[in-house]
């Protein structure tokens, strides 16, 4: 919209012409009586509201709010990560072996029943994990020799006899 | 009535002298009235909205600190106090406007601003008051208390800018807007 600088000044001498605008005679005169005669009676109790605007300042207060949620978060964060590392896999074989529940085969630090003396901390993956293969037995291989002999000259097809 | 000295008045209120509170009120009343009138556009309400001023003034006059002027400090009081109120006011807005003063003889010339393209030819000048305040109630709080304090009262950029807790440019631009905002309300009554 356009500003029409004669419909602004119109609009700048109506404005003032409300200053013009007064309560009825007499008004003013009496008005100090009245501020004074309602500043005697008891103040009204204040509201939580009033009473909190009263005594907390609005910025200290948001700060505040806003370090507690940082505070709860971070703990909240925190938590969280303590959780995923406890409930980590472990890995193949080094699941902590449950103690047994027959009082009769407890007997501490050995394996249940057997006697072995059972070392938690130094537990080790079976060596089949470690070295795939170990234990299979190795049996010679049955080699034709002439099967490695020089064939690249033909294009014949050997089979092994 | 004793000479006027704000520090020593406010001073001597503090420590509950009435008498000083009566010339602090007789000082300053035409002036917050006159504000909340032109805020509310209703003269019970502007009676009662300044009163309520004064009396938290006094019941609070413990937590000025001297930072700003006394009057800057009963303007903020005054202008907090009336925006809570058109702002919980869930009624319609009726107005109670008050007549012009007698001794400002210029109704012809504020008919005179008035288009005689307007809707209606024969516009009153008291008709003419009423669309301009129902024309500022259209405003928002913020743009009719700018309006109010720097085109009706008068006050500087800066004094509006510590009342109403911003900064001087903040509030030449609330009054552009709202200018325009009254212009285009009242464009059937101002066109050239």
């Amino acid at each position: 919209m356009d500003t029409d600088p004669k419909e602004f000044d119109k609009l700048q001498k109506l404005l003032a012409s409300k200053e013009k605008e007064k309560p009825e005679k007499g008004f003013f005169d009496q008005f100090s009586d009245q501020v004074l005669t309602r500043l005697e009676e008891p103040a009204p109790k204040p509201t939580l509201w009033e009473r909190l605007n009263d005594q907390v300042d609005p910025l200290r207060a948001a700060a505040t709010i806003f370090a507690a949620v940082i505070g709860v978060g971070v703990l909240f964060a925190l938590g969280e990560g303590s959780n995923m590392a406890e409930t980590e896999p472990e890995p193949l074989g080094q699941v902590e072996e449950k103690p047994a529940t027959d009082p009769l085969r407890q007997r501490q630090n050995t394996l249940s029943g057997s006697g072995l003396p059972l070392n938690k901390s130094e537990a080790t993956p079976p060596r089949i994990l470690m070295n795939p293969g170990t234990g299979a037995a190795s049996l010679p291989a049955k080699v034709d020799s002439s099967f490695y002999q020089n064939k690249f000259a033909s294009n014949t097809v050997h089979t092994p006899k | 009535m004793p000479e006027w000295n704000e520090q020593e008045f406010v001073s001597r209120a503090r420590k509950g002298d009435m008498e000083a509170c009566d010339a602090i009120v007789r000082q300053y009343q035409e002036r917050i009235y006159a504000t909340v009138y032109h805020m509310t556009s209703n003269h019970e309400d502007a009676a009662d909205l300044a009163q309520e001023t004064f009396i938290k003034a006094f019941r609070k006059i413990d937590k000025f600190k001297g930072d700003s002027s006394f009057f800057t400090w009963l303007y903020r009081i005054a202008v907090n106090n009336t925006i809570n109120f058109i702002r919980s006011k869930r009624r319609r807005v009726i107005l109670s406007i008050n007549q012009m003063d007698e001794e400002w003889d210029r109704g012809e010339e504020l008919l005179g601003l008035v288009s005689k393209d307007t809707p209606r030819q024969n516009v009153d000048r008291h008709e003419l008051q009423g669309i301009l305040n129902a024309a500022m109630q259209k405003l928002s709080s913020n743009h009719r208390l700018v309006v109010t304090l720097h085109d009706v009262q008068g006050l500087p950029h800066e004094q509006i800018g510590e009342i109403m807790d911003c900064n001087t440019n903040t509030v030449r631009t609330r009054l552009h807007y709202a200018r325009k905002q009254l212009q285009a309300h009242l464009s059937d009554y101002l066109k050239s």
